[in-house]
């Protein structure tokens, strides 16, 4: 019997990745408890996320690309988030591929926790810069690379347990 | 010797971080420069520093700062060389005081609205929430001012500086409002004959919930007003125009499986913010619409009509239609198939008819698992038919299955996976006729310490229309990564191979690729309260907080059986039933539980062999006091012994969490390592179909997938 | 044996101790047991916070479940600015991909590329687009004569410029009112070959209008 090891639950902060901005609440005496959204609330200190898992969520990112994976990896507020699936649909070749040169500097946007009967999911925003290049061979003019950089605003739900 | 006062300790109160990575690459190729995704060669090294480090004073007042330090020798990771101070974040925030603030020096993710600014920018941000009486409504004044930089290296603001200011509002009943205004202001650069351009965009958001017809329903909606300057290309600037940006969208829950959202975008032809990754120039008109199925079938459906260009001579239109089909199919023979359907019909003309094209696209994915693999289908068909009145060719079409499957292995200690994938694909039309086909496989392994990752393509494109070449390609990957404590050690090599036309030369040669990199990573923490020597005591290799007195407890695996009982009795816990090859004990060891515990001893008559806690729950039916007293044992037990190094969870607990766990449907083992051999937490099949939870220490325990592991003998 | 169960006895007190140190009961924040020496004191009148705080996090060797993601947003960086292609921008991938371009042969020296006008040609000045119909190719050339290019350019007209099919093509009249600056979409025929070529004329410089440069934006078989 094949089993799968995490059921994961995935959470909808509602602060960025919207149309607009959503109050991030500063905790204060007077003020009631709200949590970032449902179900998830603040961390205490934040939780440094290491450049293994930063560097692991490229790579995975360049596996995605051109698979049928890729929509769903891709959060519902992605803008234009349709046009790009219907582009990469009806245009992109089999064997078009992508491939991260490098990994620049990341920064940790913000964090929330959320409780799962699993055990607790640390949801982090984070803002990373990488080096890619699609590529892909066209029959009549080789093998074609297109470079580029790009910010990735990801967000990343990893597994834990509160002490 | 005097003790250090307290607080003469340097940096007590502070909880401080540090990653340190080392890394080192090579690459090189053989062969037609033009075929390596390699351009630059030869060794490239880089360093790279990040620390946070933070103080809490109270609970609403705390102080963190992070910064991210690279000394760079390489082509790939920065356009510099040598000290380049990447990132750096000092934040302040205060919420015991008459306005609450957060105070942000540095990099900061400055977010308005899409319309106006969605960037990370390097500068200053100051958000103010004054407290109101009513605690229906919340209200934030945001400031910032900030240059559009990648890193801290001739930082020049002037270049390219935002400056902008917001307020937003709240409220339960009346909705979200904010009012915000953005400024930007770039440097002329003789250079390129560019002058110096200003621009001004402000914009009014709304947001409200209401109900209409028994369906709740949300409105939001964003008018945007720009002025001034923009890029029109490289060297060219538009001065002094101004444009509006609408957007309105309307999302409906109707209470049924039905729900629907209806959107508008019109952005005119001079709304450029610098700072929004919005199209200028654009309309988009969309509906979708979506139903839910029982069992968690969803089906969306989607109308879209886009403009580009709109205000130019030669506008494009593009009308889609898409649905799609996600969710488990409950089909007989094939149990615990999930599919993904995508399909959608696109057109797309320009108004002189240089572009007409009609796309359709069936995209079909399927999922299932078959005996011990996870198997994945996905079907693709694709057909482009063109109308554009210059162009020759009719049409294009292509048809495409991917086939892949996920096979679990554990060899001793490893676990981890190995997926094989097949690739074929057809096209024809527009002189494209072309059959490719590859094999793909995927491995890795890891166990606490090791990981090991490997991956092989193979790719072969035959094309068949005059002044096309064939091409095989072969691509291998490697990745081995060491972890221990603080330290991480890792190796990835690549390895490309593209050969055109094999066998024939004809102008295109081929090319070999490689890349190596080794890196070496220190990650260091010290916790608020413990003084600066805490952190390199994991260096050292000694655990802060050693798993105390494993040694000496009854716990013990390989004690003579006399002691352990001797020790035992010691404690107050006698009174044992012997039974062959165990004694049990009635014992609470876990004084917070008030569940009936039992403590067993296994042994072969001379030595203990294994020890178990079993622990009975008080009322199997009631889901929620059983999912409770679990994870309150299950907590005590990660604080004691840390970190465990499995966490198998298969179900939920539901009100048929008896039936499940006698089926096999509801799993939950727990495992941590220890000096002396493995702990495991759960709850256990058994053959009488009694239900409890146990606590067993032996040197090692059969794999999960036996989930009959419990202490059959004890009933 | 006195000193052997003064020991177990020491140790399984120590266990109990760590046990009941961390008690947690479930809906209760967590109480420590006291405040230990080097643990800052909370501030007086705020009770300690229920904020969550460490995590330890789980690691699960073998299946790559330790965690998932989601991209958000994606856009070129500051440096790169509106170089450099973005994989999940849709401009960027119809741009790269798009299957209404081009689809010459290699043989195709044209899409692209402009050719000055040779103003020593005789009778010119002349500039022509050469196609070969077997091999899909074409190629530019600046000097030429009606008969030898497939199609001609002549810019001596004033105010104008003249172009038109050479040997044995065809698709329409000799045209003697080009536009400077105007995108033409011609089709061309010969036999059963039919290409359409876009292409645009410009003035280098007005003050010399015979100074002028074809430009070939695509062609298409």
């Amino acid at each position: 019997m094949l089993a799968f090891l995490l059921i994961l639950v995935f959470t909808v902060i509602k602060t960025h990745a919207q149309e607009c901005r959503r109050i991030q609440p500063i905790k204060s005496p007077d003020a009631v408890e709200a949590p970032l959204a449902e179900g998830v609330r603040a961390v205490k200190e934040q939780i440094p996320v290491d450049r293994q898992t930063v560097e692991k969520t490229m790579q995975k990112i360049a596996e995605s690309w051109n698979t049928p994976e890729m929509s769903k990896k891709l959060a519902n507020s992605f803008y234009e988030k349709d046009r790009l699936m219907d582009s990469m649909n009806g245009n992109a070749p089999v064997d078009a591929r992508l491939r991260i040169l490098s990994v620049g500097s990341y920064r940790l946007i913000n964090q929330g926790i959320k409780s799962d009967p699993g055990g607790d999911l640390l949801i982090s925003r984070i803002s990373v810069i990488a080096k890619t290049q699609i590529e892909y061979n066209n029959p009549t003019n080789g093998f074609q690379r297109r470079q580029g950089e790009q910010e990735y605003i990801i967000k990343i739900t990893q597994k834990g347990f509160l002490k | 010797m005097p003790v250090m006062a307290e607080d003469s300790v340097p940096l007590k109160d502070w909880a401080i971080s540090i990653e340190n990575t080392t890394r080192y690459e090579n690459y090189d190729f053989w062969g037609d420069a033009a075929g390596s995704p390699y351009q630059n060669t030869g060794g490239q090294f880089y360093n790279e520093l990040s620390t946070s480090f933070t103080r809490r004073f109270s609970d609403y007042e705390s102080f963190q700062g992070r910064f991210n330090l690279l000394y760079n020798d390489s082509l790939y990771r920065s356009q510099y060389n040598g000290l380049v101070l990447e990132r750096a974040n000092l934040t302040w925030e205060k919420g015991n005081t008459r306005l609450p603030f957060r105070a942000q020096f540095g990099d900061n993710f400055s977010f308005m609205t899409i319309r106006t600014i969605q960037r990370s920018l390097k500068g200053f941000q100051l958000e103010l929430q004054p407290q109101v009486i009513s605690t229906e409504q919340k209200q934030s004044l945001l400031f910032f001012t900030g240059a559009g930089r990648d890193d801290y290296r001739d930082f020049a603001p002037v270049n390219d500086l935002f400056s902008a200011a917001s307020y937003l509002i709240e409220d339960k009943r009346w909705g979200n409002y904010s009012f915000n205004l953005l400024q930007n202001h770039r440097a002329s650069e003789i250079k390129d004959g560019l002058p110096a351009r200003n621009q001004l965009v402000g914009s009014i958001t709304g947001e409200k919930i209401f109900s209409f017809s028994k369906q709740k329903m949300t409105l939001e909606g964003e008018v945007g007003y720009f002025t001034g300057d923009y890029n029109l290309t490289a060297n060219t600037t538009e001065t002094n125009k101004d444009s509006l940006g609408l957007f309105g969208q309307l999302t409906a829950d109707t209470g049924t499986p039905f729900n629907y959202r209806l959107r508008y975008e019109n952005y005119g032809k001079n709304y450029r913010p610098n700072a929004s990754s919005i199209s200028s120039d654009y309309e988009g008109y969309e509906a979708h619409g979506g139903w839910r199925f029982a069992k968690g079938l969803n089906l969306r459906g989607r109308l879209q009509y886009f403009v580009d260009a709109a205000s130019t001579a030669n506008p494009a239109d593009t009308y889609v239609a898409g649905a799609n089909l996600t969710g488990p199919l409950a089909v007989s023979f094939l149990p615990g198939l999930t599919t993904g359907l995508d399909t959608f019909i696109q057109d797309a003309k320009n108004k002189d008819r240089t572009t007409n094209t009609r796309t359709a696209n069936l995209n079909m994915n399927f999922g299932m698992p078959v005996r011990t693999w996870a198997a994945k289908l996905a079907l693709i068909a694709r057909n482009v038919e063109n109308y554009a009145d210059n162009a020759n060719w009719a049409g294009q079409r292509s048809y495409e299955t991917n086939l892949s499957a996920t096979h679990a292995i554990a060899l001793g200690p490893f676990k981890g996976s190995v997926t094989p994938g097949l690739i074929y694909q057809n096209m024809a039309g527009n002189a494209t006729n072309r059959d490719n086909y590859g094999i793909n496989l995927g491995l890795q392994i890891a166990n606490a310490m090791h990981q090991i990752g490997f991956d092989a393509k193979f790719f072969s494109q035959n094309a068949y229309a005059p002044g096309t070449s064939n091409e095989m390609s072969n691509n291998a990957g490697f990745n081995y990564r060491f972890t221990k404590g603080p330290h991480i050690f890792g190796i990835e090599t690549n390895y490309t191979d593209r050969d055109p036309t094999p066998g024939t030369a004809t102008g295109q040669s081929s090319t070999q690729a490689y890349k190596f990199a080794v890196f070496y990573t220190l990650k260091l923490d010290k916790e608020p309260g413990k003084p600066i020597s805490s952190m390199f005591s994991k260096l050292a290799g000694q655990p802060e907080e050693a798993a105390a007195a494993s040694t000496v407890s009854p716990f013990s695996i390989g004690q003579p059986l006399e002691k352990a009982v001797e020790g035992l009795t010691a404690q107050g816990i006698n009174g044992g039933l012997m039974q062959p090859g165990l004694i049990v004990y009635e014992a609470r060891l876990l004084n917070e539980i008030d569940q009936r515990q039992r403590l067993v001893l296994l042994h072969n008559e001379k030595v203990v062999t294994k020890t178990a806690l079993i622990i009975d729950f008080d009322d199997v039916g009631n889901q929620s006091t059983v999912s409770q007293t679990f994870e309150r044992v299950r907590s005590i037990l990660l604080k004691r012994f840390g970190a465990p190094v499995d966490a198998f969870e298969q179900g939920q607990f539901s009100p048929n969490f008896v039936r499940d766990v006698n089926t096999g449907k509801f799993v939950r083992i727990t495992e941590w390592r220890t000096e002396n051999g493995a702990v495991r937490f759960g709850i256990p099949q058994r053959l009488d179909r009694q239900i409890r939870m146990e606590l067993q220490y032996a040197p090692k325990f059969p794999s999960r997938n036996e989930t009959f592991w419990s202490v059959e003998e004890v009933r | 044996m006195a000193r052997k169960k003064s020991s177990y006895k020491a140790a399984l007190e120590e266990l109990k101790k760590e046990y009941r140190k961390w008690c947690v009961v479930a809906g209760k924040p967590i109480i420590p047991a006291g405040i230990e020496q080097g643990q800052p004191p909370w501030d007086l009148g705020q009770p300690p916070g229920d904020l969550p705080g460490e995590m330890q996090l789980v690691r699960t060797p073998g299946l790559d479940g330790e965690f998932s993601y989601e991209i958000e947003q994606v856009i070129n960086t500051w440096y790169s600015g509106s170089t450099g292609t973005n994989p999940f921008s849709w401009v960027d991938i119809n741009g790269i991909f798009t299957t209404t371009g081009s689809r010459s042969g290699s043989g195709d020296q044209c899409s692209g590329k402009s050719m000055v006008f040779d103003t020593t040609a005789p009778g010119g000045p002349y500039a022509g687009i050469v196609l070969n119909e077997t091999t899909r190719s074409c190629s530019l050339v600046n000097f030429s004569s009606s008969s030898s290019s497939s199609v001609y350019f002549n810019s001596l007209i004033t105010n104008n410029y003249q172009y038109g099919p050479g040997a044995g093509w065809s698709g329409g009249p000799v045209v003697s009112t080009g536009v400077y600056g105007t995108t033409y979409v011609k089709t061309y025929s010969k036999g059963s070959n039919t290409v359409g070529i876009s292409f645009k004329v410009t003035n280098n410089t007005p003050a010399n209008p015979n100074n002028a440069v074809l430009n070939v934006n695509s062609v298409n078989w």
